[in-house]
């Protein structure tokens, strides 16, 4: 587990933890605060459960950036073992709850394939501990939704493009978690069922334009945590399609 | 439309590619038939045959020809 301590000049946020993945490199985050946390994009995290047990978490947060098993794949634990409420994008929910949903498809077959080329087991592997679960969020909003917790402010944006259910999630006008929406030096991928690129050149860049500021941390599904400047080319989001 | 020309055109719209190129085409034999791609044809394909597919034979489904196959065993689509 990664914890991030970010200041600006003199001023010194909170922690922000984070736990990868391992089937696909994808990134959880943790934010507490006074006996609660947010956690955005859950998975399933023995150092997780110790830290949220070291800071007597007994409720929890859980904003998704979008509907893709590898952002939801430990949902169902925190559910077990928290009070918790879910919170995403009204057609990640829609799809969460879908029967389909039972099958981590892309997952499943990059895995597979991985396999076959490196006479691996990851496949064997991820289907022992991965557990198909369809979903009901708690809460859903179509464009976006503000909430106040705990002296800090969430903000969730409705970004389609990479996923239908695609979402932009701001804490505290400082930390930005943009899912697979907004990566560094990883191209967006629009080729997905359901994902639409000219959602994302029409609805999803202006907003980005307009929300994202200097100062802000973005917090990216994939890799680490980068500033909006180190995308900004002839000043202007440099975005790239796979 | 047959099943045939269905199954084609779901290869064809899917990597946009004309049906002289399905013919001995394989997984990432076209820029577009990637891992993305790949989830792009199972979806259509599902949608077009009504069928859900098995792991195994997403996985299995690595051209143009073993996909007929695959759909035509396992799945009772007869072209």
């Amino acid at each position: 587990m990664d914890r991030f301590q970010f200041r600006r000049g003199d001023e010194s946020f909170a922690p922000i933890y984070r736990s990868i993945y391992d089937p696909v490199k994808s990134n959880m985050y943790i934010f507490i605060s006074s006996g609660e946390a947010v956690i955005i994009d859950p998975n399933i995290s023995d150092e997780a459960a110790a830290l949220l047990e070291e800071n007597n978490v007994h409720r929890v947060i859980i904003g998704l950036t979008h509907e893709h098993h590898d952002h939801t794949s430990g949902l169902y634990w925190y559910q077990e073992h928290f009070d918790s409420t879910v919170i995403c994008q009204k057609y990640c929910a829609e799809c969460m709850d879908s029967k389909k949903y039972l099958r981590p498809m892309l997952l499943k077959f990059i895995l597979g394939k991985e396999d076959k080329i490196g006479g691996t087991h990851k496949l064997e592997e991820f289907e022992k501990v991965f557990v198909p679960r369809q979903y009901r969020a708690d809460v859903t909003y179509e464009e976006e939704l503000f909430l106040n917790w705990d002296n800090h402010k969430l903000e969730l944006i409705h970004i389609p493009g990479h996923s239908k259910g695609s979402s932009l999630i701001i804490l505290d006008e400082n930390f930005v978690f943009t899912g697979d929406s907004l990566l560094k030096d990883i191209p967006i991928i629009t080729r997905f069922p359901g994902s639409i690129q000219s959602d994302y050149e029409q609805i999803t860049l202006p907003i980005l334009r307009k929300k994202l500021r200097n100062n802000m941390i973005l917090l990216p599904g994939h890799g680490n945590p980068f500033i909006i400047n180190d995308i900004i080319r002839e000043g202007e989001i440099c975005v790239n399609f796979r | 439309m047959t099943n045939l020309e269905k199954y084609n055109h779901v290869f064809c719209e899917t990597f946009k590619i004309t049906e002289e190129q399905l013919a001995g085409l394989k997984y990432q034999g076209v820029p577009m038939w990637d891992s993305v791609g790949h989830m792009t044809l199972v979806a259509a394909l599902e949608d077009a045959f009504d069928i859900m597919m098995e792991t195994d034979d997403i996985i299995s489904l690595s051209s143009y020809e073993e996909g007929k196959k695959i759909l035509t065993y396992n799945y009772e689509i007869e072209y």
